[in-house]
């Protein structure tokens, strides 16, 4: 009478429920989408188990009382229990640490200003970084994001490539590898090329409560901002939009004074003179630290003139002619603005030429007021000159007269910064490496006290913003830099970058031999025969 | 108090009679000693020809040799330390001098962090000797002292907790190989477990590259001494030292 074990059926029944559940999980590691499945499977498993279990009581009641089970599990508790302690500590060392940047020139704190703001950062604010998968220059931004992180517990972010994941990149209209999108829930601010100053300024914009606004002046048939044909400015409109601005239309007759919320005002191509009553508003608005940017055409009577005048800023009677750089297939009125300011924030390591389509000179003027600080921006090239018979250009006849025509580089473009008080003289000059910390200190007293300076930038011509030059070459650049720089807040700021140390070293022969023995054959050579000795020496004893 | 000296000794007398501290400190001090040597004669190069182009920077050594150099050594004692540790316990376990050991009115304790104390001394005496490159570095060129200091920090701590590793698997084994091998896969691990933080959510990703031996490494070796990476070193001991007694407190219960 052949009967079955029954002991061997349980135990055939617990090893299959084991099995069961380890293919459950495998296949729950695998496919995670087979859930319902999985689950299934564990049920069935842990059914198979409890039978084992039950079949079995005996023994499995047997090992548990026995001594070393016991101890077993207690060793496990307890090592469980250390484990979570010791997580428990470590979380908490992630939440309050300290950091020591013990290298001589602090390569790894970020400045003052940035950690002041990092401390009072009341809402989250994340950055995502676009680089590719491994990129050498990652892990520079990476050391930066760190550091603010540190900084800060509101502060999150992370790496993404763009390559493999080109929904996120698209979300945020990524377009070059290395562009970093610092946001908060309301608003997002793109950079490329990220150190301090640039992730410092974009966290500012980011957490800014009040919205500020670009106002277009209207009234005198300037460029319009929703024209979307070739003359107009809509294309710019969106640019400045893409900053976090507002864009607005102003009509400065009705409005009396400039409105308080303006970051900028722009005058774009004006073809009416303005009112003296606008004039006045304008001057008003420059008193009360206002930024302005205006772009005049030639041959066009603004009004703006004497007002530009009383800045030092001049703006010429003529038209700039170029004969020999200027763009292939347009005529010599589009003269190629190659030479920038290189010391101005605007134009700082600017390359790429612009082109001013029939543009009028914008210089700075012989006596300019003692509190006011202008900088050419640009200038043509220079086989162009300013020419000031307009009746002969119009003919078709530009040559050049030496008596009444200056010979280029002509400035096409000046900013001004105007200033209430003297000792401000240096706060907008980039400071050099000495005596940084007081004067950082200073800095920033002073952007808490007292008005802001006035800015004024004065381009020589509407076109090259408009439509169907602002994404020609430099054109888009250089607007939007110069913008930029107006609508700048005094909590916009500047932090010097840190210097790298250089020190090549070139290694004599002699030295490079003292290295290589020393390092690789003196030094370890000697432990060997220090061994031999120490152990011969024992065996002997 | 006196038995930990005591056991100290005894383990520092095995370590210097027998053949594998100066095999293990040789192969070593040959390695990160070429590799330093090789650092610093491609940034004599390097240094030639930006005196050529002007415009580059960061050309310094202390980026440029120093850092590489503490890389290079956390990978050469990644190969070395379990060779250091295999025979702790395994070597007694073979011998069956560990059960005599644990009878004699010694504690556990005392066992357990005298044999750990005397491999981070060996270990030591290996940094130790590795100071001549610092040494050369300031005879030829002006590193950074920042680096140097916070850069052995790291390397003793890292050390410490690839020892801490290496003497729990060393308890759970009688073959030295054995050891050795297993101590060297879970150190690689610990070690690589952080880059899979490219290929796992962020939030996964986190905990996984706080749990790498080498992630934390990375501010040592450039400078920054931060607390988050002190304290996580210490717990990897404290957690694998506190594992390693319970270990050999169930050899005294299985008998």
């Amino acid at each position: 009478m052949a009967r079955i074990n029954p002991t061997k059926i349980f135990s055939a029944l617990g090893y299959g429920g084991f099995i069961i559940i380890v293919a459950a999980a495998v296949t729950y590691g695998m496919i995670p989408a087979a859930q319902s499945y999985v689950w299934i499977g564990w049920l069935v498993g842990l059914l198979c188990l409890a039978a084992y279990a039950a079949g079995n009581f005996k023994t499995i009641r047997d090992y548990f009382r026995m001594r070393s089970t016991r101890h077993g599990a207690n060793a496990f508790i307890l090592v469980l229990l250390v484990l979570g302690i010791l997580i428990f500590v470590e979380a908490i060392s992630a939440r309050h640490s300290a950091r020591f940047d013990i290298t001589a020139t602090k390569r790894f704190t970020l400045s003052e200003q940035t950690t002041k703001i990092l401390k009072n950062l009341e809402k989250p604010v994340h950055a995502t970084a676009f680089y590719q998968e491994g990129a050498p220059e990652a892990q520079r931004t990476k050391d930066l994001l760190d550091q603010y992180a540190y900084g800060s517990p509101e502060f999150s972010f992370e790496f993404v490539d763009p390559d493999r994941f080109p929904g996120k990149a698209r979300r945020y209209k990524i377009t070059t590898y290395g562009t970093v999108v610092v946001e908060t829930g309301a608003r997002e601010e793109k950079i490329t090329l990220a150190d301090e100053q640039k992730l410092t300024n974009a966290l500012l914009r980011v957490i800014r409560d009040e919205e500020k606004v670009v106002y277009f002046v209207t009234g005198h048939d300037e460029k319009s901002i929703d024209n979307l044909g070739k003359d107009g400015y809509s294309i710019a409109k969106e640019a400045i939009k893409n900053q976090n601005y507002a864009v607005r239309d102003i009509l400065l007759m009705r409005a009396r004074e400039a409105p308080a919320d303006a970051s900028v005002l722009i005058i774009a191509g004006p073809q009416k003179a303005l009112f003296p009553e606008e004039i006045s508003t304008l001057e008003q608005f420059v008193d009360q630290g206002g930024h302005l940017l205006i772009l005049i055409d030639p041959e066009t009577d603004t009004g703006l003139e004497s007002f530009l005048k009383s800045y030092g800023i001049e703006v010429g009677q003529d038209i700039i002619v170029d004969k020999l750089s200027r763009i292939f297939g347009a005529d010599y009125l589009t003269p190629v603005v190659s030479q920038y300011a290189g010391y101005h924030a605007i134009t700082e390591d600017f390359e790429s030429a612009s082109f001013f389509p029939i543009a009028v000179s914008v210089s700075v003027a012989k006596d300019v007021p003692s509190y006011v600080q202008n900088t050419e921006l640009a200038k043509t090239g220079p086989s162009s000159w300013a020419e000031t018979d307009l009746a002969m250009l119009r003919e078709g006849m530009a040559t050049f007269d030496k008596d009444k025509d200056t010979m280029g580089p002509i400035p096409v473009a000046v900013v001004s910064t105007i200033k209430e008080k003297i000792e401000e003289a240096e706060k907008d000059q980039t400071k050099k490496a000495d005596g940084d910390k007081p004067e950082e200190s200073k800095e920033s007293d002073d952007r808490e006290a007292g008005p802001r300076p006035a800015r004024i930038v004065v381009f020589g011509d509407s076109d090259f913003a408009g439509n169907a030059y602002l994404n020609l070459s430099g054109n888009r650049d250089f607007f939007m830099n110069a913008l930029s720089w107006l609508a700048e807040e005094e909590d916009l700021i500047a932090i010097r970058p840190r210097e790298e140390v250089n020190q090549p070293v070139v290694l004599s022969h002699t030295q490079g031999r003292i290295l290589f023995w020393t390092s690789v054959v003196l030094l370890p050579g000697a432990i060997p025969l220090f061994g031999i000795i120490v152990l011969r020496r024992r065996r002997s004893a | 108090m006196r038995n930990f000296y005591a056991i100290l000794r005894r383990e520092l007398y095995v370590y210097f009679c027998s053949p594998i501290a100066y095999v293990v400190t040789t192969i070593f001090l040959v390695l990160s000693g070429y590799l330093f040597y090789s650092a610093f004669a491609y940034f004599s190069m390097i240094s030639m020809q930006a005196m050529r182009m002007p415009g580059i920077d960061g050309i310094n050594v202390t980026e440029m040799v120093l850092n590489p150099m503490f890389a290079n050594m956390s990978v050469i004692m990644l190969l070395m330390m379990p060779l250091l540790t295999m025979r702790l316990f395994a070597e007694e376990k073979k011998a069956g001098t560990l059960e005599l050991l644990l009878s004699y009115p010694v504690r556990e304790t005392e066992l357990l962090l005298g044999k750990f104390a005397a491999c981070l001394v060996v270990f030591s005496v290996m940094l130790v000797l590795t100071w001549l490159y610092p040494i050369l570095l300031w005879l030829f060129a002006k590193p950074d002292s920042g680096p140097i200091l916070s850069g052995y920090l790291g390397l003793f701590l890292m050390g410490a907790a690839f020892i801490a590793l290496g003497l729990l698997v060393s308890s759970l084994t009688e073959n030295q190989i054995v050891a050795a091998v297993i101590s060297f896969g879970a150190i690689l691990m610990f070690w690589l477990i952080g880059w899979s933080e490219t290929f796992v959510g962020p939030s996964l990703g986190k905990v996984l590259s706080h749990l790498s031996l080498l992630d934390h490494f990375e501010g040592f070796a450039r400078g920054v001494i931060d607390s988050r990476d002190v304290i996580y070193y210490i717990d990897f001991c404290i957690l694998f030292l506190f594992m390693t007694m319970r270990s050999l407190e169930s050899k005294k219960w299985r008998g």
